[in-house]
């Protein structure tokens, strides 16, 4: 059996597609109710890296969770690998949930501060496959887990706790225990934002050559259009609850075809933009702040600070319409 | 008093904190210069001491809580020697200061319009409730922000306005020094945007100068007029953004401009920084970057380099010194 070296087998498998359509989800908010996912559209591969963007409050967070099923959507339907995994439960959700893993935001509180690093590699790994396994077997898969993700040498980290790492090295542990399980996709919300930034690239390399040496997909939340461009292939830019472009991320960067893109590329930090200031004060053309999604927003919910706002906008919802190969965008502007 | 006296000079500040194993020194011999007028960044990792620096100069920390060597002074005038009743003078007249994580700076039971009475209460001894009054709603107009919100609660407020509330909040009293620690950690990709825009816009219109600390390098070399880059306690390079952004002399500049991919351009994989920031229990003998540093050399691990002064820029580093053809001048 080839798991006892899991880490060096590369799989060649083509991977599952991952379909969300129409998701809605909401909270209770007193007495008000939070729609925060709003008819979310997305489709990829496991063997991709598509990033999601957007600012706090956008639902990108949310959006992970209910990939997780770790909220179930009233509304829409999720698919993976063909099967529908929107209600699953038991044993057809403990399946789907050993090809889908996540890697969370804030590595030290992801990882049990009373657990070594060893028993918190163990217990992530498929039940059953432990107890299977030869002692000797058993060191090897714990080793290769943390050598993958350049924890080296790996006796030393196996003895320590979560306290006695650094912040990356937390991180990294945490990409070790999402890939035990041998996925085939990570779902990783904002996995560098809380890291210093010398160690943010590390850890986005490793990123890249898991997904080149083993073909495993991640989903990259993260509100760094430049980080995103970065790893991913493509990118969904997402706004109130819902996807509003998506597309090949150099195509979205460069040619940004929503409002909503184009203030996101505007405000993310360009230092070889400085030189002519005259352009700094343009930043007022956008003003106003994410909508509140406790209330039903009439049309498009970008209407309140799109500089490009018309009638239209106020009244119809807009669909996608494509402006380029694989690359499609939800804005009247788009219309005919 | 002189014009060309710099709002803030630090010259060789070394700052310690009291553990139970011993002083530790977090920042060594650091020295910098903010003009009047002009932004400065200040850069750098966690735990490199950029806040350390800003704390200690402006006094916000103390003896017993640290110990403080080196001089300082605010628009000439030499903060270490203020008496207590001298000190309050300054802040808000010569200096304020934004803190880290603003947004939870303000009082969480107070109005804004109370907050405000009381620092200008506390800081100007002309303090008159009407004019006080005007004064609110100015700083209020001049950050952007409806003057009705004068009476609400911090709470009310959305992070930006919030964040533009406690820079109102410093500039009530029309200092000469803004001192910012991460003003934009917590915010929005786009509201950070809107309040680096806002902070730059008014410190052209109003003249006053700022020290802005972030661990942001791609942000301040956007924005800053000159960047000073720290590393383990010490200052490693300071010079123009410009020329740091496109001929830095330091590795570990070079290094972190890199850690941050461009947004446009061709994609190209990008090394990162290997390794991880030295331990200040246990600071290392020579340079604290040599551990990581990719032109490490022998000597390198054994002595400290000296910062180096060629014209607007200085840099701490054995390898870029031989690199310089003829340094102007070798501090000691």
């Amino acid at each position: 059996m080839s798991t006892a070296k899991p880490a060096s087998v590369p799989r060649q498998r083509l991977g599952a597609p991952l379909v969300l359509h129409n998701i809605h989800k909401r909270f209770p908010l007193g007495r008000e109710v939070a729609h925060v996912l709003r008819g979310a559209e997305l489709t990829m591969n496991a063997s991709q890296i598509v990033a999601l963007v957007g600012e706090s409050g956008s639902g990108k967070s949310t959006l992970a969770r209910t990939i997780m099923r770790l909220y179930t959507p009233e509304e829409g339907t999720m698919t993976f690998d063909g099967q529908d995994v929107t209600r699953v439960q038991g044993h057809a959700l403990r399946e789907y949930r050993k090809r889908v893993q996540m890697v969370f935001q804030d590595p030290f509180a992801a990882l049990n501060p009373t657990h070594s690093i060893r028993t918190i590699l163990k217990r992530s790994l498929p039940p059953g496959l432990w107890a299977s396994l030869p002692a000797k077997h058993r060191e090897e898969l714990l080793r290769d887990a943390l050598a993958q993700v350049g924890l080296t040498p790996p006796d030393n980290f196996l003895q320590q706790f979560p306290h006695e790492l650094s912040g990356g090295q937390r991180q990294r542990v945490a990409l070790a225990r999402s890939l035990a399980a041998r996925p085939d996709l990570v779902v990783a919300d904002e996995p560098v934002s809380m890291l210093d930034v010398s160690l943010r690239l590390g850890v986005l390399n490793l990123m890249l050559s898991l997904n080149e040496r083993f073909g495993i997909g991640y989903l990259y939340i993260t509100h760094d259009l430049a980080g995103a461009r970065y790893v991913s292939s493509r990118i969904a830019v997402m706004y109130a609850g819902e996807i509003v472009e998506e597309g090949p991320s150099d195509d979205i960067v460069e040619h940004g075809q929503h409002p909503y893109t184009q203030l996101l590329i505007h405000a993310a930090p360009d230092p070889e933009r400085v030189a002519d200031s005259s352009r700094e004060p343009q930043a007022e053309t956008f003003t106003g702040e994410p909508p509140n999604l406790a209330q039903e927003i009439r049309g498009c919910p970008f209407q309140f600070r799109c500089p490009h706002v018309h009638d239209r906008c106020y009244e119809a919802i807009p669909t996608f319409h494509d402006v380029g190969s694989d690359h499609r965008v939800k804005c009247h502007l788009y219309d005919q | 008093m002189p014009n060309d006296q710099p709002a803030l000079s630090v010259e060789r500040v070394s700052v310690s904190y009291p553990t139970n194993r011993g002083w530790v020194r977090a920042v060594r011999d650091v020295s910098l210069t903010v003009q009047r007028g002009t932004l400065v960044g200040l850069a750098g990792e966690s735990g490199s001491g950029k806040s350390t620096v800003a704390l200690a100069a402006t006094r916000v920390l103390a003896p017993p809580a640290v110990r403080v060597e080196g001089r300082v002074t605010i628009m000439g005038k030499d903060m270490f020697a203020m008496k207590p009743r001298e000190l309050r003078r300054a802040r808000w007249q010569t200096f304020s200061f934004v803190t880290q994580s603003a947004m939870n700076a303000l009082n969480p039971v107070m109005r804004v319009r109370a907050q405000m009475h009381d620092a200008i209460r506390a800081h100007d001894p002309a303090y008159r409730r009407s004019s006080a009054d005007q004064r609110c709603q100015e700083v209020m107009r001049i950050v952007e922000v409806p003057v009705n919100k004068l009476d609400s609660f911090p709470h009310q407020l959305s992070g930006g306005q919030r964040q533009r509330v406690v820079i109102a909040l410093a500039l009530l009293l029309n200092p000469e020094l803004i001192v910012m620690d991460e003003p934009t950690t917590a915010l929005d990709v786009v509201a950070q945007r809107e309040i680096i825009a806002l902070i730059r816009h008014l410190q052209r219109r109003l003249g006053f100068a700022v020290l802005l600390i972030t661990h942001d390098l791609s942000l301040l070399l956007e924005v800053a007029d000159s960047v000073v880059v720290m590393y383990g306690g010490r200052v490693m390079e300071s010079g123009p953004s410009r020329e740091l952004l496109h001929d830095a002399w330091h590795p570990y500049s070079r290094a972190l401009i890199h850690s941050f991919p461009p947004l446009h351009g061709t994609r190209t994989r990008q090394e990162g920084i290997p390794g991880t920031p030295p331990n200040m229990l246990n600071p290392p003998a020579g340079c604290p970057f040599a551990e990581r540093c990719p032109e490490v050399r022998d000597i390198c691990q054994q002595t400290q380099p000296a910062l180096q002064v060629q014209g607007e820029r200085q840099v701490a580093c054995h390898v870029a010194a031989e690199k310089l053809a003829v340094p102007d001048e070798v501090k000691a």
